[in-house]
């Protein structure tokens, strides 16, 4: 009877790592795609270095600026890639239909909150996305998450007027979000490999009764 | 090149009978079993750009220098043969030094030297430069015109000789498939004109400006008066100036007056003309030039070109170059869209039927004449429009979905011509007979008469 019960804790405990493992998946990389960008990189070409490769360049671009006295078409040397990076930070594009721009005209949305909301989502995804993978408060960190998929939730409905379907769809897409981590949550107590547990921390006292 | 590319292209060169030489050419060098050339370029301007696009294309090349007075420009063909054929190009200002580094020290030295100079630099440099290089054994591509004077052609037309080298001018329709098509199948082949009468032809182009280049690639004033260049103005813009070039009805004129006559198969007899500065105030050469030029044709009968070069509008159709005959009309032009043939209302019907259902011509994709009243009694029909056969031009060596760059034949059957696999389409003294009526043209318009052609304008 004891070997059942513990056959059937395992089954739960996976279930809750599954659950961990997607939700820490889908927060870390939604948060790091907003820190992507892109970026002309010199490269090298045929027979060049990139030294020779961005000089060939240049020298095309002067020579074009001399039109038809010997302009030649540019040589690229130089190719787009994808690259991660804070100065490539964006969680909200400035234009578009949901946008920074698109939040501050619906009035449901206080202009204020706009820019420090989009300043922080990047980073709290991937903050909390990485303390459920490593198991840091996971309670706690597991609400956070689901408070985060209301936010974003909110988003769509309030912009429903200038998506149209789009909102709908995406509000039901976060709503499939937020059921996974009412899941989680309900499976928590089966879990196992925490580096830091809540019931470690003075503060998460609440958590522990 | 694909098979199909490499089939549809022999199909075009049977169809082009005479185009086939070339064809042949074009399948052989993409075969890399020729005999690796040594090449160099001097001048890397407008001219010796599309030049060095066509030489990049080819294979079995080896790029050993570059002159030109711009470092910049040196530095970027530098680079481009660099990351293209990962061969290193040595860069030179002065011609000489490079024809004494490049070919004589090695030639003594027991070293390969250089089999071939692509020259494309203002006209009054192509005289010296080519003569250098024939007289140290070099062969030479150079540019049309031949020079700014006739005494410059002729001194290129006997280094030639003396030198026993090849040199070939940039009269690029020469080498052109299409036009060889037109000349040997068309015009001279099924008479398709009739009696030819007249021809005309011009190349108008909307006024432009003049060039000028950011002061960073300013050459220093003493390597421009070092080399007969005034100010950087006049080195940009060179083609103006006398003493320099000699205007648009020679850089212009040159290369479609050069199909008259070939064409007509017959030298000019007689030209009239009249040019003035009539916009560009600040010009030394005419900017608009008509000429009326009389051939005795290879039909034995008089025949009337009336070719102007207009560079204050581009109204008119463009650059082209018409034979007009009894039976019909041949248009040519570098520009395939603009290339036509008509045939007269009053010419035999079925024999223009069988033109294409033998393949020579095809049927125009042009919508049929207008059905508009005709205002006047004398006023002919419009005509019916015909076309040369597809794909009589080649395609691109590197890009078989791409036409190959116009001047590439002409290229081509200079580097084959080298390997003796060709024989030269525009040489030195063939150029300098085509170039004669453009000669006579300026002293036509400054003697303002009609001028008579002499055996000795034709031959050096």
């Amino acid at each position: 009877m004891m070997n059942q019960d513990k056959c059937n804790d395992m089954g739960y405990t996976m279930a809750f790592w599954l659950l961990r493992i997607w939700l820490s998946v889908r927060c870390i990389f939604t948060g790091l795609v907003k820190f992507q960008g892109t970026e002309e990189r010199v490269t090298e070409v045929g027979g060049l270095s990139a030294e020779e490769a961005k000089e060939l360049q240049e020298l095309a671009n002067d020579m074009a600026a001399m039109g038809s006295a010997g302009g030649p078409a540019t040589e690229k040397a130089t190719e787009t890639v994808n690259v991660l990076g804070f100065s490539h930070y964006e969680a909200l594009p400035a234009k578009g239909p949901m946008s920074i721009e698109g939040f501050c005209q619906s009035p449901l949305m206080p202009d204020f909150m706009v820019g420090p909301y989009a300043a922080v989502l990047g980073y709290a995804l991937i903050v909390l996305g990485v303390m459920l993978l490593l198991g840091i408060c996971t309670r706690v960190t597991l609400f956070l998450q689901g408070l985060l998929f209301i936010s974003l939730t909110y988003g769509f409905v309030i912009l429903e007027k200038s998506l149209g379907q789009a909102s709908a769809a995406g509000a039901a897409y976060l709503g499939v979000h937020i059921l996974i981590v009412a899941a989680a949550l309900m499976l928590v107590k089966y879990n196992k490999f925490e580096l830091l547990p809540c019931r470690k921390l003075p503060c998460c006292k609440v958590c522990n009764k | 090149m694909s098979e199909i590319t490499r089939r549809s292209f022999l199909k075009t060169a049977a169809i082009a009978g005479s185009g086939l030489a070339f064809g042949a050419n074009l399948v052989r060098a993409q075969e890399k079993k020729d005999e690796v050339l040594d090449i160099a370029l001097i001048g890397f301007g407008a001219q010796g750009r599309v030049l060095f696009e066509s030489i990049m294309k080819l294979p079995n090349l080896r790029f050993r220098a570059i002159c030109d007075l711009r470092p910049q420009q040196r530095r970027y063909v530098r680079l481009w043969v660099k990351k293209t054929l990962k061969q290193d190009v040595v860069e030179y200002e002065d011609f000489n030094e490079m024809i004494a580094k490049e070919h004589t020290e090695n030639v003594k030295n027991g070293k390969k030297g250089l089999d071939g100079v692509f020259i494309a630099t203002p006209d009054f440099w192509h005289s010296p430069m080519t003569c250098a290089c024939l007289e140290a054994g070099i062969n030479v591509y150079c540019e049309k015109m031949m020079s700014d004077t006739k005494e410059g052609a002729r001194k290129m037309v006997k280094a030639m000789q003396k030198s026993g080298k090849l040199l070939q001018i940039g009269h690029q329709r020469k080498s052109n498939p299409r036009y060889i098509y037109a000349r040997e199948k068309l015009i001279k082949g099924a008479e398709i004109c009739g009696q030819l009468t007249n021809a005309n032809g011009q190349w108008n182009r909307a006024v432009t400006t003049d060039l000028t280049c950011p002061k960073k690639l300013e050459l220093p004033k003493e390597v421009l008066e070092k080399y007969g260049y005034k100010d950087m103005h006049q080195f940009l813009n060179w083609r103006w100036y006398k003493g320099l070039g000699r205007g648009p009805i020679s850089d212009l004129g040159a290369h479609q007056m050069d199909i008259f006559g070939w064409f007509f198969d017959a030298r000019p007899k007689s030209i009239m003309a009249s040019g003035s500065v009539d916009f560009y105030k600040d010009k030394d050469w005419y900017d608009n030039v008509m000429c009326i030029i009389q051939y005795d044709t290879f039909q034995k009968r008089n025949a009337r070109v009336f070719y102007q070069v207009l560079t204050t509008t581009s109204a008119g159709g463009g650059y082209y170059e018409q034979f007009m005959g009894t039976e019909g009309a041949v248009k040519m032009s570098e520009n395939p869209a603009l290339t036509k043939i008509y045939k007269e209302n009053g010419a035999d019907k079925a024999k223009w039927d069988s033109y294409v259902s033998s393949g020579l011509i095809q049927r125009s994709a042009d919508p049929a004449p207008s059905k508009t009243a005709i205002a006047d009694a004398r006023e002919s029909k419009a005509l019916d429009t015909f076309a040369m056969p597809d794909n009589l031009f080649p395609t691109d060596p590197t890009d078989p979905s791409k036409s190959a760059p116009i001047h590439l034949p002409h290229v081509l059957n200079f580097l084959d011509s080298i390997r003796g696999k060709a024989k030269l389409t525009c040489d030195g003294a063939h150029a300098f007979e085509a170039e004669a009526a453009v000669f006579k043209a300026v002293d036509a318009i400054e003697a303002k008469k009609e001028l008579y052609f002499e055996e000795s304008d034709f031959v050096a």
